[in-house]
């Protein structure tokens, strides 16, 4: 293993800052990231002094066969050796093995900086053979005219970009894809352009760095826990049983309160709304757009989604009705009137009188997950729900015969006045409509 | 049950004194679709509106003998000619399966006042005839030529009434409330029809067609007759006006062009999550590759 | 061996050095600095998956930002007036007509729109072959469980950060999802209801929810995100990346390029290369052409109706579950309790918790820094194939409607098909990838034996016929790990490494190295590990 020589910075400037050496650096930190002021540990830093994981290059054979060329270009100072790079200034300990090799093969023709050299630092890794970039002076300049190329077709796809945005007619079906493909254009051109200019021209480099051992050192574990321990029994939990309890009463009490905003979510507490709609005894059936359904609307085999329109008295004694139509009406008084084939309809026991005329209506909102379950398939009779593929059986009371749905959906007891209008002969559903809940018997 | 003309042995004088009444007796056409039903209990409401059916009938008739302008014989004559020629047509390549009378069979539907508009439907899409039975019919290329559409249409209708082949104008299309087409849409057909009208599954094999081959006219024929699985709009459903938008609504969709480039189908998230993978993905672990490949020495 | 002298304090200052100077005045960057910058990475291709997550997630920053002008969260219904003609006059609320402003109206809007979709999609699907990197190399193993931790974490908040802004736009077809979502927090025993009331403020669809919604989208989660990524990158730094055995490579080094430049240009130009995939995508394919779905509705649906690809799994284990609802004491269970909370809760929970199992089980709790081979720990690599196998079942089953209409097949049947796979589907793919993997290893341990085959087949005297053996290459001495099949073949053999030209050849090379770093040697050579004498 070597000894250290050279003091190195790399980059730029900043070289004149020996006090912060690597050795403290690791020596509190015991690991490379660590930013080098993170804690004052001055005072601990002698004390734990940590044995490093040398890199093991003694099997490193010294001749690199493959990959000797350096190339017309390379300055003599650079292919005599991997350089040691970001080795700590004014190493002492010259058991340690730098934090970082670098080696090389070729330098690109730019003359790099080295800062102390390092003997088989590489520790077995190879080193990949000159690129022809490497070695021919015409192949680096193809590649800079390439790489050139590429920034060149980003500028293009920039100012495309720009044209388009200002210049295009955004109501063409051209707009989004032009925009689109400039802007794909804009930063590609640069992306690929970069990915070239590392591959293509800058030093091939395998660098090797030292990882570190993230377990501190037994002393330092028993100095921490020492102080940690000592600083508790400062705060005297342990002394003043009343201050622990009530310290821990108040923290709970005072925890508990995020409970409050949390109930603050919504005014509206669930009660007995999922048990019920907004259909009520006598509401006809209205469609969306306003239609109260007659008899004979709907032709065999037809359906029709249709919301409850409410009977209001009027000051003179007439009755309207209203139509309620708006989204949370929707939600869950949404119905599917379904005119069936006279006589095919198998009513359960006490909905004989339920439907009228081989119309039947039945809750929209699908009894497993709320989906408008309308997929009506007017031969066999199935309704289908497109979200998760129940199917259920409008003859037989609408029964989920098919997919994750347990439970047949609601029907509405519908009746047909003395005009041919539909109602909602016994008010609302007898059962919650749509998904199940804890509440739900 | 027998004074409205339901067999095929009608002589060729009669087609046009019923295809007449039809249009002139609307109100009983409700009466007439429960008709096709044949339970017991639409058999005995039946019996009575047949009786102002008939009378209608004879109303109408001489009502036509005596007002028919004399420029309409010929006219008619080309009406008993399509109905003769639709005849031989139908005995030719439909009677093997829905019977020599039209009057189907165990495994196939009457004919017997399906109307002009089924016929129209199901053989202009070339779902008629049947190739093989399967769970449902699809959407192949017309057999039949235009023409021999409207004899066969001609005769069905000359069985016993029903829907007529709606008359769909590029005008009445481009005059249609687009968005209040599109809100009947996604109101009565995007439930099966899936909402950008590309068709989706039903149950055991069925499924809804997509509708982007469907003309405007087969688009309205269908709500009108209700093929197979489809539910039936009616005219007090969907009225003429509507239901032309919807065909319009339908047709921006499938036609119109996809502002934000190709359209992977219109099939919403699958293919979208199929692209994010193969070509996305994909292409980016490619450029890794790229990346990370060695250079060529 | 030479040493160079250190470099020369420089007195008269560029501007950069100037700036450099007057920070670390203030600050003392120096050491800091420059050891960050020489930090080394490993440039292994599938490094790099992660860093697709961290660029769409920019991306989707970027993206977001612009959508935020001009995207109004509100429930409130208005008449739409743009020009988009056929929804022109419909009720809708702002949110909506707010999307489509900025899909028709606004200048960039719909590419933007477009590419902060796709995006999305990458940025789950990037975290999710990450994922898979990580577990099938074992990278999570002991010290990285809390990266792990954070992964998952990660990948839990992608999700629904998905979901939320999925649901944003009050479409047909998002308004479907957050209907089956609203049913989903329904059904929790005991809290449901409360859950879901608190949650959308009131019974469904509640009160103002989209403002709700709104803010965890865009301040919420990608808050948590942004804080957890920054852990995610810390810890990565902190620890140093880990990397593939190879030619030199232990357990307390990392051989790669360092930071800067190298690694930084390739990284910045790689996160263009992302920019670029999805801003083509953005404006060459279309995505969630709101427009078309139209405004959501309760008492409407679209056919087949999808979430995202990442909740698809989801839908399709909800589709598979059978109807099994429970009830009794005057309380229901319902069934869409079972595939949508308590499924997640369990594969989220034991993918968490896998590397401390992995522990537990193997009694392995030393720390590792190199990877494996996936046929190194075959029970790990068949556990990853069974659960992929699982979820792809699950995720078919999302889409099975599509996959249906598509190949005309029965929905009935793809979904009988969904339950049958998934229960025997997982258990095939775990007996054969242990298999495939012990097979592997048995070449390995032939080849640790008998050497590498050369395809030289020869006669003896007796008139047998034997294939010559060329012995295995002596591995790196500092090396024990170095795999042993990985060395260049002699290229008579017709699967040399040295001659092909080109790009599917170099990429066919990437690929074949994805678990080891290969040697450049020249063909039938030994290989030589190279210290670095001359060169």
């Amino acid at each position: 293993m070597s000894d250290q020589t050279g003091p190195g910075t790399a980059g730029s400037g900043g070289g004149d800052q020996p006090g912060d050496s690597a050795q403290e650096r690791v020596h509190y930190a015991g690991y490379q990231g660590e930013p080098a002021d993170k804690s004052d540990q001055d005072s601990m830093s002698s004390i734990f002094k940590r044995a490093k994981h040398p890199v093991d290059t003694s099997g490193a054979p010294a001749g690199g066969s493959g990959i000797s060329a350096g190339g017309p270009d390379v300055p003599a100072g650079t292919s005599d050796g991997p350089e040691a790079l970001g080795t700590p200034p004014n190493q002492t300990d010259s058991t340690r093995d730098p934090e970082t090799t670098v080696m090389r093969t070729g330098a690109a023709g730019v003359a790099q900086p080295t800062y102390g050299t390092h003997a088989g630092g590489g520790g077995g890794v190879t080193v990949r053979p000159p690129r022809a970039e490497d070695v021919d002076r015409r192949a680096e300049r193809r590649a800079e005219r390439l790489i050139a190329c590429w920034f060149l077709i980003s500028v293009v796809g920039t100012v495309g970009f720009v044209i388009t945005n200002f210049v295009g007619d955004k109501h063409q079906a051209y707009y989004t894809p032009c925009l689109g493909s400039a802007l794909g254009l804009a930063v590609g051109g640069l992306g690929i352009g970069m990915i070239l200019w590392a591959k293509r021209l800058m030093p091939h480099e395998q660098a090797v760095q030292d990882r570190h051992e993230f377990t501190s050192p037994k002393e330092e574990i028993a100095v921490t826990e020492a102080e940690i321990t000592a600083g508790f029994a400062d705060t005297g939990l342990a002394r003043f049983p009343l201050l622990r309890r009530t310290l821990l009463g108040a923290g709970t009490v005072l925890g508990g309160l995020v409970v409050v905003p949390l109930l603050n979510l919504t005014n509206s507490k669930p009660g007995k709304k999922l048990d019920h709609t907004s259909w009520v005894k006598g509401s006809r059936l209205v469609t969306e757009d306003g239609r109260l359904v007659k008899l004979g609307d709907i032709s065999i085999g037809g359906i029709e989604t249709v919301f409850p329109a409410i009977p209001v008295t009027e000051s003179d004694g007439t009755t309207t009705y209203k139509p309620k139509t708006d989204v949370h009406t929707k939600a869950d008084s949404t119905t599917i009137l379904i005119r069936l084939p006279p006589g095919i309809d198998r009513p359960r026991k006490g909905r004989e009188n339920w439907s009228i005329d081989g119309h039947v209506a039945y809750s929209k909102i699908c009894s497993h997950a709320g989906c408008p379950v309308s997929l009506y398939e007017q031969q066999t009779h199935h309704l289908l729900c497109p979200c998760h593929q129940s199917v259920f059986d409008v003859l037989d009371g609408c029964r989920a015969i098919f997919g994750p749905a347990s439970r047949s959906l609601p029907q509405l007891a519908i009746a047909a006045d003395a005009d041919g209008f539909l109602y909602a002969r016994n008010g609302d559903y007898d059962e919650p409509v749509g998904a199940a809940f804890w509440e739900r018997s | 049950m027998t004074e409205t003309p339901d067999t095929p042995s009608d002589t060729p004088s009669d087609p046009p004194s019923d295809s007449t009444p039809s249009k002139v007796a609307t109100p009983v056409a409700t009466t007439k679709r429960s008709a096709r039903k044949r339970g017991p209990s639409a058999r005995r409401r039946r019996r009575s509106s047949a009786l102002v059916l008939v009378l209608g009938l004879l109303a109408t008739g001489v009502l036509w003998t005596m007002l028919a302008p004399t420029g309409n014989a010929a006219q008619t004559a080309d009406a008993n000619e399509a109905v003769r020629q639709g005849r031989a047509l139908y005995q030719q390549g439909c009677s093997s399966c829905h019977g020599l009378g039209a009057q189907g069979t165990k495994d196939t539907p009457s004919l017997i006042g399906v109307g002009a508009a089924a016929v129209d439907f199901q053989v202009s899409t070339g779902r008629m005839p049947l190739a093989a039975p399967a769970a449902q019919a699809d959407r192949k290329p017309p057999i039949y030529s235009a023409t021999q559409i409207d004899q066969l249409a001609a005769y069905v209708d000359s069985l016993g009434g029903g829907p007529e082949v709606p008359k769909v104008t590029d005008q009445a299309l481009s005059d249609a409330d687009l968005s209040h087409g599109g809100e009947l849409y996604r109101a009565n057909c995007a439930q099966c029809h899936q909402a950008v009208a590309q068709g989706a599954p039903l149950t055991y094999g069925k499924f809804a067609p997509s509708l982007s081959e469907s003309t405007p006219t087969q688009i309205v024929e269908a709500m009108r007759t209700g093929p197979e699985s489809m539910p039936v709009f009616g005219d007090r459903q969907v009225n003429e006006e509507d239901a032309v938008a919807v065909a319009a609504y339908v047709k921006h969709l499938t036609d119109s062009k996809s502002p934000g480039g190709f359209s992977l189908g219109k099939y919403g998230p699958v293919p979208e999550g199929l692209l994010a993978m193969l070509v996305g993905i994909g292409g980016l672990l490619v450029v890794c590759l790229w990346i990370g490949a060695r250079q060529k020495v | 061996m030479t040493t160079a002298s250190p470099p020369e304090f420089v007195k008269r200052p560029t501007p950069v050095r100037k700036a450099n100077r007057a920070i670390d005045e203030r600050f003392g960057t120096q050491p800091g600095l420059r050891r960050n910058l020489n930090k080394v990475f490993p440039d292994h291709w599938s490094f790099m998956i992660g860093e697709i997550a961290l660029y769409s997630f920019i991306v989707l920053l970027l993206t977001g930002i612009y959508l935020t002008l001009f995207f109004d969260p509100s429930n409130t219904e208005v008449i739409y007036n743009g020009s988009y003609v056929p929804l022109k006059g419909v009720e809708m609320s702002r949110a909506y007509a707010s999307t489509l402003d900025i899909s028709f109206d606004t200048r960039a809007g719909l590419v933007f729109r477009q590419i902060h979709h796709w995006a999305a999609l990458i940025f789950v699907a990037s975290i999710v072959v990450h994922l898979f990197r990580v577990f099938f190399t074992g990278a999570y193993r002991k010290p990285r469980e809390v990266n792990w931790l954070i992964g998952v974490g990660l990948l839990i908040l992608a999700i629904l950060e998905g979901f939320a802004g999925y649901s944003l736009p009050d479409d047909l077809l998002s308004g479907t999802g957050l209907r089956i979502a609203a049913s989903i927090a329904q059904s929790i025993p005991i809290i449901g209801t409360w859950a879901s009331f608190l949650l959308f403020n009131g019974e469904f669809p509640g009160d103002n929810f989209l403002p709700r919604l709104y803010v965890i989208h865009i301040l919420l989660v990608p808050g948590v995100l942004l804080a957890l990524i920054g852990a995610h990158m810390g810890i990565l730094w902190h620890q140093k990346h880990t990397d593939f055995p190879g030619p030199g490579k232990t357990e307390h080094n990392v051989v790669g390029h360092r930071v800067f430049p190298v690694f930084a240009v390739k990284s910045g130009g790689f996160f263009m290369m992302v920019f670029a995939m999805l801003a083509l995508l953005g404006g060459l394919a279309q995505i969630n052409p709101i427009w078309m779905f139209g405004p959501y509705d309760p008492s409407k649906v679209s056919s087949a109706s999808q979430p995202d690809w990442y909740i698809g799994f989801l839908d399709g284990s909800t589709r598979l579950m059978p109807p099994w609802e429970f009830r009794g004491l005057g309380h229901t269970v319902p069934a869409v309790f079972w595939p949508t909370a308590v499924l997640p809760g369990i594969l989220f929970t034991l993918l968490a918790l896998y590397p401390f199992l992995e522990a537990r089980f193997t009694g392995d709790t030393k720390s590792y820094n190199l990877l494996q081979r996936p046929r190194e720990a075959p029970t790990r690599t068949a556990l990853g194939a069974m659960s992929i196998s699982f979820y792809l079942v699950l995720w078919i089953s999302g889409g099975n409607d599509v996959i249906a209409k598509t190949f005309s097949i029965s929905l009935n049947a793809m979904t009988w098909a969904g339950r049958i796979g998934l229960i025997i589907v997982p258990p095939i793919a775990y007996a054969i990838t242990k298999k495939i993997c012990l097979s592997l290893q048995e070449k390995d341990a032939e080849v640790e034996h008998h050497g590498i085959e050369t395809g030289i087949i020869r006669q003896l005297p007796s008139g047998e016929f034997v294939e010559d053996h060329r012995p295995k290459p002596t591995p790196v001495p500092d090396h024990p790990q170095v795999p042993n099949d990985r060395f260049a073949l002699p290229s008579a053999n017709g699967h040399g490494d040295g001659d092909g030209k080109g790009l599917a050849r170099r990429a066919g090379k990437a690929v074949s190295g994805f678990f080891v770093e290969e040697k450049e040697t020249g063909p039938g050579g030994p290989s030589t590990p190279v210290g670095g004498g001359k060169h």
